[in-house]
C-alpha cells in the first residue's frame, strides 16, 4: 500500500507533512543526497517507471529534484521532471488525489481545467467533453487528467531560487548530466528509409511517407527528440513537390509516434496496404 | 501629403469627439492605451488614465486617429518594460476579419502588384481568387461593401456566440460584447473573470478548440473494443458535434460517390450505403460499426469526414488576436483612422449595417480625388461610383474610405 504523499509529493499540503516528518535542509545527509541524484539523473534519462518509496524518501527526493533542476536551469529538465510525475501518477486511482484538490472529474469548471491541463493530447480541451464550463471526464481521461495536474504542481514555481543552496547540492546537480541516453533502437533493417530520407522531388504520398517511416524512424530509431526531429521533416518537405503541409501535423505525428513507441513500418506491410506509394518509390529509383 | 490628409482628419474627429462620449473601457484604470497617427496604428503606448473624465478630455484634446486598448489589466499599466505593469489577467478576444476568412464579393477588386492586371472578382471567369489571372503571381484584393459577406460575418460571429462561447464554454451572454472593428470585421469581447486569469498557453487551446484544426479523431474512440465505441450526438464539445456532423453527412448523402468526394474510401463507403439506416441509428447510440481496427487507415475515413465539416462548424478567427495578452485593440465607439469608420459596439447585430450605422465622419470639406479604379458601392446611405482612372470630388467620410482602400489619391481639398 503506497501511502499518500509518496505518490502526490508535489501536492501543497505535502509541505505541511514534510514539516511533521522533520525533513529541513540542514538534516538531509549526503548519503540522501547521492540517493536523490542518482534518482534524478534516472528521470533526465526518462526513466519514468522508478519503484515508489517511503513517503520520507519520495517528499525529500521531490524537493531535492526541484533544486537539482533548478540548479540546471533548464526548461527541457522542468518539463522531465512534471512528465516523471505525470507518468507516475496517471497509473494510479486518482480519486484521492482529486479529492484532496476538490476536483469532480465528472465535472471540472473550466478555468479549473485549464488551469492544470497540460501534456497528454487525450486530455487537449476539444478531444473531452465540454458542455456548459464544465468538462466531463471519463475513466481514462480522468486518469490522463490526473498526470496533467502531476505536471503542472511538480513543476509549480520552477526555478527555485538556489542562491543559497549549499554547494555541494549543485556539485550533485550537475554530477546529474550528462544524462546517459536510452540506447537507440537498432536501425539495421531501415536502410530503406535512408533512402527515402535522402529522396527529392516526390511527386505525391508525403504524408503517408512521413506517417509510415519518417516519424517513427526519427524519433523511435534515431531516438530524436520531436522538437528536434521537426526541422529534419521540414527540411525533408522542403524537397519535396506539393502544397503546405502544416506544423502542428508534423508535430502530431511526431509526438504520437514518441508517445506509443510506433516502429516504422515494413516495406512489405506498407506494400500490401499501400501498393501503389512503394510502386511510386520503386519507379523513381528511391526504392531497389 | 498624408501631413495634410492626418490634418484634415485631427480636426474631424475632434469634432466627432468634442460631440459624442466614447464610453471608456471597463476596469478603464488598469488599461493600458496606446495611439496613433496617419499610416501608424500605434506610435505611443504605456498610456493610462485614472478617470473616465481624464480619457474623454485626452479624445477631446488629442484626437488620435488611433487609440487603442490593452485587453489585459495592470496593477501598473504605465509602466515600462511590460514585465513591470503587474499583468492582473486579460479578456479573452476573438476577431473576424473578411479577409481572414476568404469572403470574396464579386464586387471587389483584385489587383497584381507583380504585372499590374486589376480586375473585379466577378470577371475572374473560374480562376481562383488571390491568383492573378494573367502571370499567375499571388494578388491583392480589394474589399467593398457587400450585403451578402456581411450576412456570412455575422451569421460566424452568431454561431461562435452560440455554440462556443455559451454552449461550450458556459459563458453568460452579458460576459460577451460585439463590436464592429472599424475596418473589416468584429471583435468579440469576452470579459469574464473566470476566464481572466487564463494563460497563454490555455488561449491557444481555446482558440485551437474553436477553430478546430488540430482535432486528431483517434482520440475520440475506444479502440480496444469492438465493434468500437466512440462519441454520440449527445455528446458535449466537439465530440457530439462531430457525431452530428458525421449523421448528417450520412443521410444526406445520395450515393456513394457523395462519400468518397469527402474522403471516404469506397469500400467503407460502398459499406455505409449498404447499410446505412442502421450505421446511423448505432453511431446514435456511440458505436461506428464503419471502423475497422485491424486495418492500418482505419480512422482515416472518419478523418476525412471530419476534415469536411471542420471548415463549417469551426471558426475561422484571427489566432494572435485571442493568444497575445498583451495586445492592444481598437477603443469601442472610437473612429478607426484608415476607414473613418466607428469600431462600433453593436447591440443589435443582425439590423447593423457598418457602412451606414459606423459612419462617424461629416461629408464636409470635400476632397478632390483621383479614383485609380473603383466599382459601385453603397455607403452612408448613397451609391457611388464606379469610378475608373478620374478626378472626382466627393465628401470627406466616402474620400477617407476610398483612401483607406489604396484606390485613391488626394490631390487637394476643394470645398469646406
Amino acid at each position: 500500500m503506497v501511502s499518500f504523499y509518496a505518490l502526490y509529493p508535489f501536492l501543497p499540503s505535502a509541505s505541511k507533512r514534510a514539516e511533521r516528518l522533520g525533513i529541513t535542509m540542514e538534516g538531509v545527509g549526503d548519503l540522501e543526497i547521492t540517493a536523490a541524484s542518482d534518482r534524478f539523473r534516472e528521470i533526465l534519462s526518462r526513466r519514468f517507471d522508478l519503484p515508489v518509496l517511503d513517503e520520507r524518501t519520495e517528499i525529500l527526493h521531490f524537493i531535492l529534484f526541484r533544486i537539482f533542476a533548478s540548479i540546471l536551469g533548464s526548461e527541457y529538465y522542468y518539463d522531465l521532471l512534471g512528465r516523471f510525475y505525470a507518468e507516475r501518477v496517471r497509473q494510479h486511482d486518482p480519486s484521492e488525489l482529486f479529492a484532496e484538490l476538490g476536483i469532480d472529474p465528472s465535472a471540472i469548471p473550466l478555468p479549473v481545467y485549464m488551469s492544470y491541463r497540460h501534456i497528454y493530447p487525450e486530455t487537449l480541451l476539444y478531444h473531452v467533453d465540454l458542455r456548459g464550463g464544465i468538462v466531463h471526464l471519463d475513466d481514462v481521461t480522468a486518469r490522463l487528467f490526473a498526470g496533467d495536474v502531476a505536471y503542472t504542481l511538480a513543476r509549480k514555481g520552477l526555478p527555485l531560487d538556489v542562491s543559497g543552496v549549499p554547494k555541494h547540492f549543485a556539485d550533485y546537480a550537475r554530477r546529474a548530466v550528462p544524462i546517459k541516453r536510452s540506447k537507440p533502437v537498432s536501425s539495421k533493417g531501415y536502410s530503406f528509409i535512408e533512402s527515402i530520407m535522402g529522396a527529392s522531388g516526390l511527386p505525391d504520398g508525403r504524408k503517408r511517407i512521413i506517417f509510415f517511416w519518417l516519424a517513427p524512424y526519427l524519433v523511435n530509431v534515431k531516438g530524436m527528440a520531436p522538437e528536434d526531429a521537426l526541422p529534419v521533416l521540414e527540411e525533408w518537405l522542403s524537397r519535396q513537390s506539393g502544397g503546405k503541409i502544416t506544423k502542428s501535423w508534423l508535430k502530431d505525428e511526431l509526438i504520437l509516434a514518441k508517445r506509443k513507441g510506433i516502429r516504422p513500418w515494413g516495406l512489405k506491410k506498407v506494400e500490401s496496404t499501400d501498393p501503389a506509394l512503394v510502386k511510386m518509390l520503386r519507379d523513381l529509383g528511391v526504392l531497389q | 501629403m498624408s501631413d495634410m490628409i492626418a490634418r484634415v482628419l485631427k480636426d474631424a474627429f475632434r469634432r466627432y469627439y468634442r460631440s459624442h462620449d466614447v464610453p471608456p473601457p471597463p476596469d478603464l484604470e488598469k488599461r493600458e492605451f496606446g495611439v496613433g497617427d496617419y499610416g501608424r496604428k500605434i506610435v505611443r503606448r504605456h498610456i493610462s488614465f485614472v478617470s473616465p473624465r481624464e480619457f474623454r478630455r485626452y479624445l477631446r484634446e488629442e484626437a488620435p486617429l488611433y487609440i487603442s486598448y490593452s485587453v489585459g489589466y495592470f496593477e501598473r499599466p504605465e509602466a515600462t518594460p511590460m514585465e513591470a505593469k503587474g499583468l492582473l489577467g486579460a479578456d479573452l478576444i476573438f476577431e473576424f476579419d473578411a479577409d481572414e476568412l476568404g469572403l470574396f464579393a464579386p464586387n471587389d477588386l483584385w489587383v497584381c502588384p507583380s504585372c499590374g492586371a486589376r480586375g473585379l472578382v466577378k470577371d475572374l471567369k473560374g480562376f481562383r481568387v488571390g491568383f492573378c489571372p494573367r502571370c499567375g503571381e499571388p494578388t491583392k484584393v480589394v474589399t467593398f461593401p457587400d450585403a451578402e459577406r456581411e450576412e456570412k460575418l455575422k451569421e460566424e460571429v452568431e454561431t461562435l456566440i452560440k455554440d462556443f462561447l455559451v454552449d461550450d464554454f458556459g459563458i453568460s451572454k452579458k460576459e460577451i460584447s460585439i463590436n464592429f472593428s472599424g475596418n473589416r470585421g468584429y471583435h468579440i469581447h469576452v470579459r469574464s473573470p473566470a476566464l481572466r486569469e487564463l494563460d497563454k498557453e490555455a488561449r491557444i487551446e481555446i482558440v485551437e478548440y474553436v477553430t478546430g484544426q488540430k482535432i486528431d479523431v483517434r482520440y475520440f474512440f475506444d479502440v480496444p473494443r469492438m465493434p468500437i465505441v466512440g462519441p454520440r450526438p449527445t455528446d458535449g464539445g466537439w465530440k457530439g458535434r462531430i457525431a452530428r456532423g458525421v449523421i448528417s453527412i450520412l443521410s444526406s448523402a445520395r450515393d456513394v460517390s457523395d462519400l468518397v468526394r469527402r474522403g471516404v474510401s469506397p469500400s467503407t463507403a460502398r459499406r455505409i450505403m449498404r447499410d446505412r439506416e442502421r450505421i446511423v441509428e448505432l453511431i446514435r447510440q456511440g458505436i461506428w460499426p464503419f471502423i475497422d481496427t485491424r486495418k492500418a487507415d482505419a480512422f482515416e475515413s472518419v478523418a476525412s469526414l471530419v476534415r469536411s465539416l471542420s471548415p463549417f462548424m469551426g471558426k475561422e478567427i484571427d489566432t494572435n488576436t485571442s493568444v497575445d495578452i498583451h495586445r492592444l485593440i481598437r477603443v469601442p465607439d472610437s473612429i478607426h483612422g484608415s476607414t473613418g469608420l466607428l469600431a462600433k459596439s453593436v447591440d443589435n447585430l443582425n439590423a447593423f449595417d457598418p457602412y451606414r450605422d459606423a459612419v462617424a465622419l461629416p461629408e464636409r470639406p470635400y476632397l478632390n480625388l483621383h479614383v485609380d479604379f473603383a466599382p459601385e458601392f453603397e455607403f452612408a446611405g448613397e451609391t457611388w461610383g464606379p469610378f475608373e482612372d478620374i478626378n472626382v470630388e466627393l465628401p470627406l467620410h466616402v474620400s477617407i474610405f476610398l483612401l483607406s482602400k489604396g484606390v485613391a489619391s488626394w490631390r487637394l481639398t476643394t470645398r469646406g
